[in-house]
């Protein structure tokens, strides 16, 4: 993990796309007193002065410090002194201010806009341990983001090691293709053999016989070479087809598997670009690129040697060009990439104007900027033509210039051939053997020098796919889980949750629920409702405190029977693209047709399905947007009915739906309650005003619990809640009125 | 309530226990479930790619009679007039052989010979394509008509321009 050091925590560095800043010169431990303990540490990139630099803010149990290595300035401001903290946006920096008890206010810290959101952390943490009182001050220093923390770094050398790793499986389709690279590369060095032998033994010497033979074998060798060529690259591309599946496999198995806390953090987008871009960037270094180094390799060699035995003095001519041609195609690829997606780019550009003006051609003409478009267009596809003419400058500034030093040299090695020749110590075969070694010379020397780009990128992204291989499943195995029957009894003993170490939206939660019941959980949005409900599913698990089912720790039941003895109805429900039968056999295999008819006409969802043509075998289609939003919602609760959990929860199933649907669902849920225990996240109080008991939540507390009755005689938030909708209810109506 | 009890109310008639006849004054069919008539009835298929023998029996008015999980357990001569409704009610030609495949301003232009007959019509792309568990194939024309395909039953040639669009 790596986080935890000398028993705090640097929040500042999280989040791994950074390196991390070198903290070891810096002696921390000087700037706290013996029994003075460091909670976090923060680092901003501007100075006192508005430079850049290094500045950190450093939270102990006892004092705020603010700590400039350059200047060795310290300003410390004793946790008790402190009355309020405050946090500012402004353009292109940000800054935290405190106020002291005295009055007084005193600016903490200012940084650029790439630290906003560490600092935003580290304003709520100051305003929780500072502010809110002694509670954190004593939390007995454990390092809270190194149990959930989540590994970043993976070293680049053990990158490649471990990209090798996945050929193992492969190894014989490894060691043949190999094999046959080194059949390809000695095929390829006898046709300027034999074409010496053709002209020095069968034309100079007029041998008609030998010139048929050796005719013969030229054809048999290139035969042989196209041949072992065909299989070589099929089995090069077959590899790389098997080791790209087990590697998606592996990193989608082990994503699926991640905890909720991991995919927050890391985002569908990233993981989806991993999965399919990474992956083939490693595909093709694990097949062609190993396979073009060593072929390259064995060729540069084979080549050179024999080039050296058959002349020495002539070879030194013909290795003139190498370092040239290695540094051009290098530079070449170097400045391809960024020439190339330039030219990508201002095409796309073009594309985007078409896909605004053309659907958009009325607003066009009836604001008669016909005219303004066209020109708008020209100055686009001007600047494509100057990309892509960029591309050709760049083609024409290295390889005339590489095709002109070898040939150069080659007209050298002619002239000096020439005169050897002439001399009578060199035969013409060997010269024109020489000058077609020569040239195959040059081929691996560009294929090698175009390997240095790829090989980086390959290892970046391996680094990313380790990266998140390296995270920590959900449930390890080593927990012992069990497996029952729940009766659906649930207790929350003295719970804290926070979703950011030492900020928690859940205060000692006390709470039980017993079997049957129906509980409504109302209170105001960011009161912590929804993360209750996440913590009952184990997508996350409390900081303190523990949560029972049946008298049993949440931790020790097993993930996969908590979660299936528990249905959730969602506010947007999440459908997959397949039919609405699969939608809602999902998560139970083995159904009969009758069962999904009967649970679907349970969620008053049977009559609107049997509408469509194809009812039941109807695609839904991408994430169900074929159907509407209280449809999606009876689907999902037809599914919740046919999982048939013990528990169930229901996140408000009832906003923007006209009158009668939203009857006809409220009429699914009740179907679905029946003998269940039940929590329903209300946003509109009159959902829940049957419940057998309603708790108030507010800022992360349960304020308040009861029947609506008990509740209103109270006139507490709950009173104040629920009057404030009767007024809003009632204004709505009235509006309505008046605009009829 | 648990799945059970909802299942009992679903009204599944044992396939040997109901008569079908065909009603030709109402251009409907006549059932008889235990000695009861009911009039006006149409079949109606819930499942009709994924369980095509799966049916329920409806009034033209829409209400609900009974349902069938397999109405090829019904005898001869009920079978033979449910199919008789269905054949016009879900009526899906199974494409024999697909003769050619042309693209053309971002349809496919397909010219085929079903079951029916021959038949050519255009194609919106792969999201009109959908491919059923067992293998079959399904696809909906620009006019929302389904044509059916058992690719393993085609020739060589006709798998090749089916290829072209999937």
């Amino acid at each position: 993990m790596g986080r935890e050091e000398r028993g705090f925590n640097k929040v500042g560095l999280e989040g791994g796309v950074d390196e991390p800043p070198d903290t070891s010169s810096i002696d921390f431990k000087s700037l706290v007193s013996g029994d003075e303990e460091i909670l976090f540490m923060f680092e901003s990139d501007l100075r006192e002065d508005h430079t850049f630099g290094s500045r950190w803010l450093v939270l102990t149990n006892k004092r705020i410090i603010v700590y400039t290595p350059s200047t060795g300035n310290i300003q410390a401001i004793p946790l008790k002194n402190v009355k309020d903290v405050r946090f500012f946006d402004y353009l292109g920096s940000g800054e935290i201010e405190v106020e002291l008890i005295t009055g007084k206010v005193v600016s903490l810290i200012h940084f650029t806009r790439s630290r906003v959101e560490e600092f935003r952390r580290a304003w709520r943490l100051i305003e929780e341990v500072a502010v809110e009182g002694e509670e954190y001050r004593k939390i007995e220093g454990k390092c809270r983001t190194g149990e959930n923390g989540f590994s970043n770094k993976v070293a680049k050398r053990d990158v490649l090691l471990r990209l090798l790793v996945f050929l193992k499986s492969y190894w014989y389709l490894g060691v043949l293709t190999i094999f046959l690279s080194l059949i390809s590369v000695a095929l390829g060095l006898i046709p300027p053999y034999l074409l010496k032998i053709l002209i020095d033994e069968a034309i100079d010497g007029g041998n008609i016989g030998l010139l048929e033979q050796l005719v013969m074998y030229l054809i048999a060798v290139y035969f042989a070479s196209t041949l072992v060529n065909i299989i070589r690259n099929y089995a090069l591309a077959y590899l790389g087809e098997k080791i790209i599946f087990d590697m998606r496999v592996r990193l989608y198995d082990h994503i699926q598997r991640l905890s909720l806390r991991f995919h927050d953090k890391y985002g569908s987008g990233r993981l989806i670009s991993r999965i399919s871009d990474d992956t083939s960037r490693i595909r093709w270094f694990l097949t062609w690129g190993v396979q073009s180094f060593i072929i390259s390799i064995l060729q540069i060699v084979g080549i050179g040697v024999v080039v050296f035995t058959m002349d020495p003095f002539l070879s030194l001519f013909a290795l003139i060009p190498i370092p040239f041609v290695f540094y051009g195609v290098y530079y070449f690829r170097r400045k391809a990439r960024r020439v190339y997606h330039r030219a990508w780019r201002r095409w796309a550009d073009v594309g985007s104007l078409l896909v605004d003006t053309i659907p958009g051609i009325l607003v066009v003409k009836a604001f008669s900027q016909e005219k303004r478009e066209i020109s708008k267009f020209k100055a686009l596809l001007s600047e494509v033509i100057k990309a892509n003419l960029e591309t050709v400058k760049l083609r024409l500034e290295v390889f005339p210039l590489l095709g002109l030093i070898t040939s150069v040299s080659a007209v050298l090695v002619w002239w000096m051939g020439g005169l050897s020749v002439i001399s009578g110590d060199l035969k013409l075969g060997t010269l024109i053997a020489f000058v077609s070694y020569m040239w195959q010379f040059y081929g691996p020397v560009n294929t090698l020098s175009s390997l240095v780009e790829p090989l980086q990128t390959a290892l970046t992204a391996g680094e990313r796919i380790f990266e998140i291989l390296e995270n920590k499943l959900e449930e390890s195995s080593s927990e012992e889980t069990i497996d029952f029957k729940f009766k659906g009894h649930i207790r929350f003993e003295n719970v804290y949750f926070g979703y950011e170490p030492y900020v928690y939206v859940l205060h000692g939660i006390n709470l039980e629920i017993k079997p049957g019941e129906v509980v409504g959980v109302v209170g105001p949005s960011g009161s912590g409702k929804t993360t209750l409900i996440k913590l009952l599913l184990r997508l996350y698990n409390p900081d303190k405190g523990r949560i029972l089912i049946d008298g049993v720790d949440l931790r020790k039941i097993k993930l996969e029977s908590l979660r299936k003895q528990i249905g959730i109805v969602l506010q947007e429900p999440i459908l997959f693209s397949g039919t609405v039968a699969e939608n809602i056999a999902y998560g139970k295999s083995r159904i009969q047709p009758e069962e999904i008819i009967a649970v679907a006409k349970a969620a008053y969802a049977h009559n609107f399905i049997m509408k469509f043509p194809t009812a039941y075998d109807t695609d839904v289609g991408e994430r169900g947007n074929r159907l509407s939003g209280g449809e999606r919602q009876r689907i999902a609760i037809a599914r919740a009915i046919l999982t048939d959990p013990k528990i169930l929860i229901l996140d408000e199933a009832t906003s923007s739906v006209d009158t009668i649907t939203e009857r006809q669902i409220q009429a699914a849920l009740n179907n679905l309650v029946k003998g269940r225990t039940t929590i329903v996240i209300a946003h509109r109080l009159s959902t829940v005003k049957n419940a057998d008991k309603i708790i108030v939540m507010n800022k992360g507390q349960i304020v308040e619990m009861g029947t609506h009755r008990e509740l209103l005689e109270r006139n507490g938030l709950y009173r104040r809640l629920w009057d404030a909708q009767f007024e809003e209810e009632k204004r709505r109506k009235s509006e309505k009125i008046q605009l009829v | 309530m648990s799945l059970k009890e909802y299942l009992k109310k679903l009204n599944l008639v044992d396939p040997f226990k109901i008569k079908v006849e065909i009603d030709d004054k109402r251009n409907a069919l006549k059932i008889n479930i235990d000695g009861i008539s009911y009039y006006n009835i149409i079949p109606r298929r819930p499942f009709p790619f994924s369980h095509p023998e799966f049916i329920i029996f409806v009034t033209k008015n829409g209400e609900e009679i009974c349902m069938v999980k397999n109405y090829m357990k019904m005898d001869k001569d009920s079978r033979k007039a449910v199919d008789a409704f269905l054949e016009k009610i879900y009526f899906v030609p199974r494409i024999t052989k697909i003769k050619k495949v042309d693209y053309r301003a971002g349809e496919y232009k397909v010219q085929a010979e079903t079951d029916k007959g021959e038949r050519t019509f255009s194609v919106r792309g792969r999201r009109s394509i959908h491919k059923l568990p067992d293998g079959r194939i399904l696809i909906q024309d620009r006019d929302d008509n389904i044509y059916e395909i058992h690719p393993w039953s085609l020739d060589k040639k006709s798998r090749e321009n089916l290829e072209l669009i999937l």
